[in-house]
């Protein structure tokens, strides 16, 4: 006979060693690891690439040090100073980027910009609005309606333009697609590969072959 | 195909003779043939060896891989895979294909231009 709250005996008989079914039970530690969901950040300043929690807002360079913030951002008033940002930026439409220099991963303008801007995944244009320096980056969509007008030169990876581009020159590096409603109006332009749908109004100066 | 030859009048008509010399649309089939002057179509027409000169027509007009053509090229549906040097006016679909080169200008009412092409030009559609 042994206590209620026995751990483990020996038989007296044959001399097994057993545990009691409480402490199998308590035993049994169940460890419960959280998965965390990582995705890969590229830091603007080096480019270095780290991993960082999917829920992150900000964090650091493991290479250079640069604080880098993750959030999105939303402009809808005037907004001075210089953004970096790795989330999505969106100047509303009576907003207005003041700052020299805005980068982000995805930026959605439907305002106007003084400064730069610079969107390493895709800029869409939703609006009418107004650049008065550049834009550079991934992509540019201008959506069907919205008038994209800069004042200096632009240059993406690919473009789609439903809507209204009137640039002084733009230079795409890959393939530039102007939609059935689109208008193109630009002293000169590049691309690899181009598609005019019918319906399209388009006058540009092609300056050079990027193949 | 009707064709009729017109514009300037060749100095030194260098017509080479094909197996059937009255058969012109054979002779450009064969390559290699060049033709001082400007030429005119009236129905679909597939363009092989040099034409000194611009081309007009009213329908379809393919610029094959082995034509060149000094002057502008005008119809309906363009499909440039040859050389242009006065570029090219559509009524209809302009295409440029991978080894297409075209210059000075193009227009159409819907245009496609291939990775690979050369052009150099006023682009104009709508």
């Amino acid at each position: 006979m042994e206590s209620e709250n026995f751990i483990s005996t020996v038989c007296r008989g044959c001399g097994h060693y057993f545990k009691s079914q409480r402490a199998k039970d308590s035993g049994r530690r169940k460890v419960r690891r959280t998965v965390v969901k990582k995705r890969e950040l590229t830091c603007a300043e080096c480019g270095s690439v780290q991993e960082v929690a999917e829920e992150a807002q900000s964090s650091t360079c493991l290479n250079c040090g640069r604080h880098l913030e993750l959030g999105h951002r939303e402009i809808s008033g005037e907004h001075l100073g210089n953004l970096s940002l790795e989330g999505e930026l969106k100047i509303g439409p009576k907003g207005n980027f003041g700052g020299s220099r805005a980068r982000a991963a995805r930026i959605v303008l439907q305002g106007r910009a003084s400064g730069y801007l610079e969107a390493a995944e895709w800029l869409r244009v939703e609006g009418h609005a107004k650049l008065r320096t550049g834009a550079s980056g991934g992509r540019l969509e201008v959506t069907v309606g919205a008038v994209l007008e800069t004042g200096e030169p632009i240059q993406f990876q690919g473009g789609e333009i439903q809507g209204e581009l009137r640039c002084p020159v733009a230079r795409f590096f890959g393939p530039l697609r102007v939609g059935p409603q689109g208008v193109l109006i630009a002293e000169k332009v590049s691309f690899t590969e181009l598609t005019v749908e019918e319906g399209a109004k388009v006058k540009v100066q092609v300056g050079e072959s990027l193949v | 195909m009707g064709i009729e030859r017109g514009g300037r009048s060749p100095q030194n008509p260098d017509v080479q003779p094909s197996e059937n010399p009255g058969n012109l649309e054979a002779a450009l089939k064969e390559g290699g043939l060049q033709i001082w002057g400007d030429v005119k179509f009236r129905a679909d027409a597939v363009l092989h060896g040099k034409i000194r000169g611009s081309v007009d027509g009213t329908e379809k007009i393919i610029v094959s891989h082995d034509a060149s053509v000094s002057g502008a090229v005008r119809g309906s549906d363009l499909r440039v895979e040859g050389e242009v040097q006065g570029g090219v006016t559509g009524s209809g679909r302009v295409w440029l294909g991978p080894k297409g080169k075209l210059r000075v200008r193009c227009r159409g009412k819907s245009i496609r231009i291939e990775p690979g092409a050369e052009f150099r030009g006023e682009l104009e559609v709508g």
